[in-house]
């Protein structure tokens, strides 16, 4: 910030100092051509007045001291130059006539010199600030056009160029500010639209299922039953998928408030895994954590171990039975990882490709699963300051989660 | 006498259905003012939030905080969740919508014991605590795994009465997403007897299950 304001307070010292400099070339000439012409005039007037004390030495009889008088005198007693005629403020007494007009013409040009250099100063001035203006401009009409990508000419002038730089940081963020809420439109769209496909399908379950009961009466008690318990299970699973699509949307609108803290790894870990443990334990799956007991994540907890439950889950969904999950964690300069492995069906390229994506099944998911945990995993570790990818090959899956220092 | 408050008809019949069901008195309250003249009988209000003519947490705050009347708040999404925690009932007095009316008879199964101080249920030489979830054997902790101990707890909630088997594979689909056959419940059962070592399952042919009862 100092360094800023000394380097503009240097650029106007400087347009500062290339006027004076402009004044004072003009002002240096003409004093020193008043001086010589000063002279010059000297030179002449004592030269004449030699003439004349030449002449009265040689034609007169006047002693030297008469003329060291004649010299001095100060009184007119006769005033012959008016006698004669002539105007003592016109006459020409001295030839000067070469000397004055080339004086003269010095002088001019001295003048029209200094107008001209002044006019060159300010139409170059002028020239520069409207192409300032212009670039302000054209700036202006990039950003319009979407087109951020402009530098700012940081050599120019100072309230120019202040102008400049306020007028793209305004720019941009008005403009980002209406992308931003145009996108918001969008993904607010886009979202209601897939809650209400994705309800359908359970509804439609639903109204099958009463169909057949209510068209029924006479269906024996086994039948209704199950009949009765699909549609229990539908509507747990529109329950499940309206809290899931609520959390995403919020997401979507950024109206999350997240509330960071340092947390222990281990406890992000163990809450995350106890959320899921009867999944784990109804296909005797063992988890095996490697993290020490002090390392720390800034981060919302609740919302952390919503996001690691949720690839636990996907982790054991994909494990075979009998084995296990190890998840660990390991530390550098750069980043805190978090490694989820299972041991089970490998996940397909292609599925991986599309695996974070909202309401995407892969190939071999439950079936009553929608699609979303791990979407609102990754939007949720995105917003830690993290990212989370998958490589899975041979049987083996690893989920890696890295959440970045900041440096 | 248990009174629920809420402004939806289907929601007050339906929780009123099970509660009588379940054998407890019921009062009804469409809004804060007809509330404002029933509570004064209640052990247990059931609280909807957002109410036509005000607020729950108001009128918690001005009638049944000082009274001490355990409520149990309904709310519809988290912020109001935190609303409840922050005014430090306990982060079980509150049920976020939808919920199943099993859950909620459970939860008051687990305030009226927890009025009287005893959350703590004793079959021969077992404690079961219902509110911490815990298992001990003469002092000493008996570990289970995830699933078998919400079998366990589902059996001591209903203690008095029949679990069938439909009910415990239910349960297991909500807690897992997966439907388990008949054959690995009834291992299920077994290994958990096993754990516990004393006899206190017993099983109900062709229905279910049921807790070891002293009077018989």
């Amino acid at each position: 910030m100092l360094k800023d304001w000394v380097i503009s307070y240097m650029k106007k010292i400087n347009r500062i100092i290339i006027i004076l400099i402009i004044l004072l070339i003009p002002i240096v000439l003409y004093s020193v051509y008043k001086i010589s012409e000063y002279k010059e005039y000297n030179k002449n007037y004592n030269n004449k007045i030699n003439y004349i004390i030449d002449y009265v030495k040689t034609n007169t009889s006047l002693s030297d001291d008469d003329i060291l008088k004649m010299i001095n005198n100060n009184e007119l007693n006769h005033n012959l130059i008016d006698k004669y005629g002539y105007n003592i403020s016109n006459i020409g007494i001295i030839n000067n006539n070469v000397s004055y007009t080339k004086y003269f013409i010095i002088e001019i040009s001295i003048l029209l010199g200094t107008i001209i250099l002044f006019m060159a100063f300010y139409l170059y001035d002028n020239y520069k600030k409207k192409k300032e203006l212009d670039d302000i401009i054209k700036l202006i009409d990039n950003i319009n056009h979407h087109n951020y990508d402009t530098q700012i000419d940081s050599m120019s002038e100072d309230e120019l160029s202040i102008l400049k730089s306020e007028i793209y940081k305004t720019t941009i963020m008005l403009r980002s500010i209406a992308d931003n809420s145009i996108k918001d439109k969008e993904n607010l769209k886009k979202g209601l639209e897939d809650i209400s496909h994705q309800l359908k399908t359970p509804l439609t379950s639903i109204m099958i299922n009463l169909d057949n009961i209510l068209d029924n009466p006479n269906m024996d008690d086994t039948t209704r039953n199950s009949f009765v318990k699909k549609i229990k299970k539908e509507t747990y699973n529109i329950k499940n998928l309206v809290t899931s699509l609520l959390k995403l949307s919020e997401f979507d609108v950024n109206t999350i408030e997240f509330i960071r803290k340092d947390i222990k790894v281990k406890e992000l870990i163990d809450e995350s895994i106890e959320k899921v443990s009867s999944l784990a334990d109804l296909k005797n799956i063992k988890i095996n954590i490697d993290c020490n007991k002090t390392d720390t994540l800034y981060c919302d907890k609740m919302w952390e171990v919503e996001a690691i439950s949720n690839i636990i889950k996907n982790a054991l969904e994909h494990s075979n039975i009998d084995s296990v999950i190890d998840i660990e964690y390991s530390d550098n300069k750069v980043y805190k990882k978090i490694l989820i492995r299972n041991y089970g069906s490998t996940i397909s390229e292609e599925d991986q490709k599309h695996l974070f994506e909202r309401f995407y099944k892969g190939s071999n998911s439950n079936s009553d699963s929608v699609g979303i945990g791990l979407s609102l995993s990754r939007n949720i570790i995105n917003m830690d300051n993290g990212n989370i990818y998958v490589e899975s090959g041979n049987n083996k899956t690893e989920f890696i989660i890295k959440y970045f220092k900041k440096i | 006498m248990i009174l629920l408050v809420d402004d939806n008809k289907e929601i007050l019949d339906g929780l009123s259905f099970s509660l009588k069901e379940a054998g407890y008195s019921v009062e009804e309250a469409f809004n804060i003012n007809e509330a404002k003249e029933k509570y004064m009988d209640a052990s247990i209000v059931i609280l909807d939030i957002t109410l036509p003519d005000g607020n729950g947490f108001d009128f918690y705050k001005n009638y049944l905080c000082d009274r001490n009347i355990p409520t149990i708040f309904l709310t519809a999404n988290d912020s109001e969740v935190d609303i409840v925690k922050g005014l430090e009932l306990g982060a079980d007095d509150y049920m976020t919508k939808p919920f199943s009316t099993k859950e909620l008879l459970v939860r008051i199964k687990k305030i009226l014991m927890r009025k009287e101080n005893n959350t703590v249920i004793k079959i021969k030489d077992i404690e079961y605590d219902i509110d911490k979830m815990k298992l001990t054997k003469n002092g000493e902790d008996i570990k289970l795994t995830s699933i078998e101990l919400n079998i366990l707890n589902l059996l001591f909630v209903s203690k008095g009465g029949i679990v069938r088997r439909d009910a415990i594979l239910d349960k297991i689909w909500e807690l897992t997403g997966n439907d388990v056959d008949d054959h690995t419940l009834t291992v299920y059962i077994k290994r958990l007897k096993d754990k516990i070592g004393s006899d206190i399952i017993i099983n109900v042919k062709g229905l279910g299950y049921k807790l070891y009862e002293e009077n018989k």
